[in-house]
């Protein structure tokens, strides 16, 4: 699935998942964590996630297991009848380790660090191309610099950027 | 909020609840960051498997090379004679030079004949017109 075709799928549905973790978790910082959990979660698996007949019940279930997980892992003193009636919801199927969303998370962290500390031009150049798609054409336009000069910028922006996230190519 | 009662949403999201600004923003560049992201580490990986190809590449065209070297090496002496007696060899030469000959003249008698056709039709085409 095409990175638009997801959004246009899934951010409409925003809202509506994190009312849900909201009204579970109680704060707004964790619910925000625990949707950016799903948005990760429902990326990495947007290749098998295609054929859902209804995303908003699919997220709503996911965010609500993620959300289970969190106060079971936050130990807030939870009794034994809520915790059977927590075992009711199951398991999703075929969902990402939470390993995989923890490392996921930190390469973001990478990720923006080392756009962040580029120099103007080569992270303006760099957030354009690979960020929001745009052809070498369309930068040379919009910035008004030459085109050899944008792949330049691009290519040395990526460069740099490749090198912080090298800890997570294999 | 009773943390102790869980809340069956389905696919009914709370009303009460307003989710901060920008939140779909947020989630959107994250998304943007992610799939540059892989766009970036598998365009990484991709290099690193490319070069090992070139490398190989380059190892067999040597292997090529050298093989051709010692082919060549092996090879260019001069070669033996056929004949060794150069009275025999004349003769057999002759008999293949006569042989080619015969070849030829029938050749050239087909195309005597060809060409006489064609004469003739080019001559009934003139008259038609």
């Amino acid at each position: 699935m095409e990175k638009q075709e997801f959004k246009d799928i899934w951010l409409p549905l925003s809202d509506g998942f994190y009312r849900v973790a909201c009204s579970i978790l109680g704060t707004e910082q964790d619910a925000r964590d625990a949707l950016q959990d799903l948005y990760i979660r429902l990326w990495n698996m947007r290749d098998t996630i295609g054929k859902v007949r209804s995303p908003a019940a699919y997220g709503a279930r996911m965010i609500r297991n993620i959300c289970m997980d969190r106060l079971r892992t936050r130990n807030t003193g939870l009794n034994a009848e809520s915790i059977d009636e927590i075992s009711q919801f199951g398991n999703m199927e075929q969902e990402p380790a939470s390993d995989k969303i923890m490392i996921e998370k930190e390469m973001l962290c990478v990720l923006k660090k080392a756009v962040a500390a580029l120099p103007v031009l080569q992270k303006t150049v760099f957030e354009m191309k690979f960020f929001r798609q745009m052809g070498y054409d369309e930068i040379v336009r919009h910035t008004g610099l030459s085109y050899v000069n944008v792949r330049v910028l691009a290519s040395r922006a990526r460069k740099a950027v490749e090198s912080a996230l090298k800890g997570f190519l294999y | 909020m009773d943390r102790n009662k869980i809340v069956d949403t389905k696919t009914v999201f709370p009303e009460n609840i307003n989710p901060p600004a920008g939140l779909g923003q947020e989630l959107s560049d994250m998304i943007d960051s992610m799939d540059a992201a892989e766009k970036l580490l598998s365009g990484s990986r991709h290099a690193a498997g490319k070069s090992w190809k070139y490398y190989l590449s380059g190892v067999a065209a040597g292997v090529v090379l050298l093989a051709g070297i010692w082919v060549a090496a092996v090879m260019s002496g001069t070669p033996e004679d056929t004949f060794k007696d150069p009275v025999t060899a004349y003769a057999e030469t002759e008999k293949i030079l006569e042989s080619i000959s015969d070849m030829m003249k029938k050749g050239l008698g087909k195309a005597a004949d060809a060409e006489k056709s064609i004469d003739k039709n080019i001559g009934i085409v003139k008259k038609l017109y």
